[in-house]
């Protein structure tokens, strides 16, 4: 199914902005007469944004681009699968985790080879923590 | 001055930490852009964190090679399998590809290493000569102009990205209300926070650069095609042919297309992928043989790869005087700089010139360590185009993870970052630049703190910019980059308009 990508986008940028404008209202008034405060810069953004969307969907309404709607939930899958490793690595540790999050991410992107795999699976995780921990010295095993 | 700083510089660079650093940085951004989909943008963007711990001086080296090194590289793929590796390197395949393709490859990639080498170092020369006079007349500016050229800065880039200019100003003024996310600088109250405790330092940049150009860039590698499957032509481990004879046929050229690239990278926004296009059609008038090039033209090779590698040093004009990106590296730069303490701008040349130095000296070993590896090694990173791909996209992936958690140890940012990522990945598929909401991330804080310093320290409101004519006049270019190219977007579109109802009328 082809859905017009620009112009869901631009729902979702719009509905997003809405909500800013409407938490921007609550905001406190400037503490000096001479400044702005802090909702008139993203507030004025913002309904400027939204006039631009305007005109860019009425200005090139023919050109508007037509994606597939599987390759965005491929994307957005990949994305989650990557956050739900994360959230495992961030439960049980990075470096138990990531060896398996590997070994299964590259048979998912389509490399067939076992061996190849494995390797890279368990090399990877073992560069990254003796660069990481001990020649950067910056600890993400905490992770 | 020129000497002392010189002197300092000089200093700075050969420690063999630093000289390390730099040799890395070559070696990284070597694989980085002979990787098709790969460019010095997303290299610096993963690296950035990774030099978290490191000295300033050692950061900045292995930085500036990467970034060096990747925008030369991509000529190599250009060459061996007709697929620009960066898009720097497009305008590479015309003739790189022609020559591979009469089996002359080992000449072509001579050519290539040799204008890149040669182009990088007058580039450098010109940033030298151009970075000092700019932060001099810097030094008069205030509040009002910062805001200015802040404001300048985000427009330009909105309004140079391809597709519609409408779309390249709508991401960056998102952008730029993702920078009001956080403490306010001026009340300290929270905005946009809800409550969650991980924006309260606002959207962290580190994570946001790595999501809007690795992350989307993994995810635009394993679901777009880019190139797969090519035939990679194989040349000697050491492939450098270059005579005397051709290297008096390119020389003029390559001067041309250097000093084209210097001049072009200075002006921000243009980049390295415009003035590899614009050196090689400027070469072709001036060449005494026009009619050769895109069949294999040694003069169209050298003009393109001049040219881009040219652009690499002088793009950091802006961004060293100013303390203004003018492009996404140089955006990406910045923000590694800020996170070492660095901020660029007039004040680096009065109280940190040593390291502004050398940064000069920086580009130029790189240059020179670039060299070696386009004349020993270039077999071995000829090898790297044909690395399976999804090896790279999980290695990107991996290191996209790591970088976005290691700068503040926090999960949130790597959440955050996946989430630009497949923000920046929509983006992309409907042909939006992520280049424009990545400047606005970066230059948004500066735009608005200085529009509020001015208008506090003035009586006189919104109006103070009629008594500040350096701020005005660079407003009013802002303004016209954004009028000029909307109304001929308009015109251009009511005349599509035209023509289809003619056509349906007929």
């Amino acid at each position: 199914m082809m859905i017009p990508l620009t112009l869901v986008l631009y729902a979702g940028l719009a509905a997003l902005t809405i909500l800013l404008l409407v938490t921007a209202g609550s905001f406190p008034e400037a503490l000096s007469g001479r400044d702005i405060g802090p909702a008139a810069f993203p507030a004025s953004l913002a309904v400027l944004m939204l006039v631009l969307m305007a005109c860019d969907v009425v200005i090139s309404r023919r050109q508007l681009k037509r994606v597939h709607v599987k390759v965005i939930l491929q994307a957005g899958s990949t994305a989650l699968l990557v956050a739900l490793a994360v959230w495992c690595a961030a439960h049980w540790g990075f470096f138990y985790v990531l060896p398996f999050a590997l070994f299964v991410g590259l048979r998912l992107a389509g490399s067939k080879s076992w061996l190849a795999n494995g390797i890279f699976s368990v090399v990877l995780p073992l560069a990254l923590w003796v660069l990481f921990d001990y020649v950067l010295l910056i600890p993400i095993a905490t992770l | 001055m020129l000497i002392e700083g010189l002197i300092g510089g000089l200093d700075l660079l050969i420690q063999p930490s630093v000289l390390l650093a730099l040799f890395v940085g070559v070696t990284i951004g070597m694989a980085f852009g002979v990787t098709p989909g790969l460019d010095a943008t997303s290299g610096t963007a993963l690296l950035v964190s990774a030099t978290y711990a490191l000295s300033t001086e050692v950061a900045l080296a292995v930085l500036i090679g990467l970034y060096t090194a990747a925008t030369y590289a991509g000529s190599i793929t250009a060459i061996t399998i007709g697929v620009p590796g960066t898009p720097a390197s497009a305008a590479t395949v015309l003739d790189g590809y022609e020559l591979t393709k009469k089996g002359e490859l080992d000449s072509a990639l001579s050519i290539s290493i040799t204008a890149s080498v040669i182009g990088g170092l007058i580039g450098t020369v010109a940033l030298v000569f151009l970075a000092l006079p700019l932060a001099d007349l810097a030094l008069a500016f205030g509040a009002p102009e910062y805001f200015a050229l802040g404001v300048l800065g985000v427009a330009i880039i909105a309004s140079l990205v391809k597709g519609s200019i409408l779309s390249g100003f709508v991401v960056a003024l998102f952008g730029l209300i993702l920078t009001t996310v956080g403490i306010d600088p001026l009340t300290g109250f929270p905005r946009f926070t809800f409550n969650n405790i991980n924006l309260i330092e606002g959207i962290p940049y580190i994570p946001a650069l790595v999501g809007l150009f690795a992350v989307s860039e993994a995810l635009s590698l394993l679901f777009d095609d880019n190139g797969d499957g090519r035939v990679v032509a194989k040349p000697k481990l050491f492939a450098f042919t270059l005579s005397a004879k051709v290297f008096r046929h390119i020389f003029r050229v390559t001067m041309i297309g250097s000093v084209l690239g210097s001049f072009l990278g200075a002006l921000p926004a243009v980049g390295a992928a415009a003035a590899n296009w614009i050196g090689y059609n400027e070469a072709k008038r001036f060449s005494h043989n026009p009619e050769r090039f895109g069949k294999g033209s040694y003069e169209g090779l050298a003009a393109a790869e001049s040219s881009n590698n040219a652009t690499v040093s002088s793009a950091l004009v802006p961004l060293l005087a100013l303390g203004i990106p003018g492009s996404a590296t140089a955006a990406v730069l910045l923000g590694a700089m800020l996170l070492h303490g660095v901020t660029p701008g007039p004040s680096l040349f009065t109280q940190q010139l040593d390291l502004v130095y050398f940064i000069f000296l920086a580009l130029g070993g790189a240059n020179v360590f670039m060299a070696i590896f386009g004349v020993f090694g270039v077999g071995f990173w000829v090898k790297m185009v044909q690395m399976p791909k999804p090896f790279i996209v999980v290695t990107i992936l991996t290191l996209s993870v790591v970088g976005s958690f290691s700068v503040r140890s926090n999960v949130f940012d790597i959440y955050l970052a996946l989430g630009l990522g497949l923000f920046g990945y929509v983006l992309r598929r409907v042909g939006i630049s992520v280049v424009p909401i990545v400047l606005a991330i970066v230059l948004g804080g500066l735009i608005e703190e200085n529009l509020r310093r001015a208008l506090i320290a003035s009586n006189d409101g919104i109006s103070l910019f009629l008594d500040r004519p350096i701020a005005l006049g660079v407003l009013i270019f802002a303004c016209l980059t954004f009028i000029i190219p909307f109304v001929q977007n308009f015109r251009s579109s009511d005349l599509d308009h035209f023509h289809d109802n003619t056509k349906e009328q007929e």
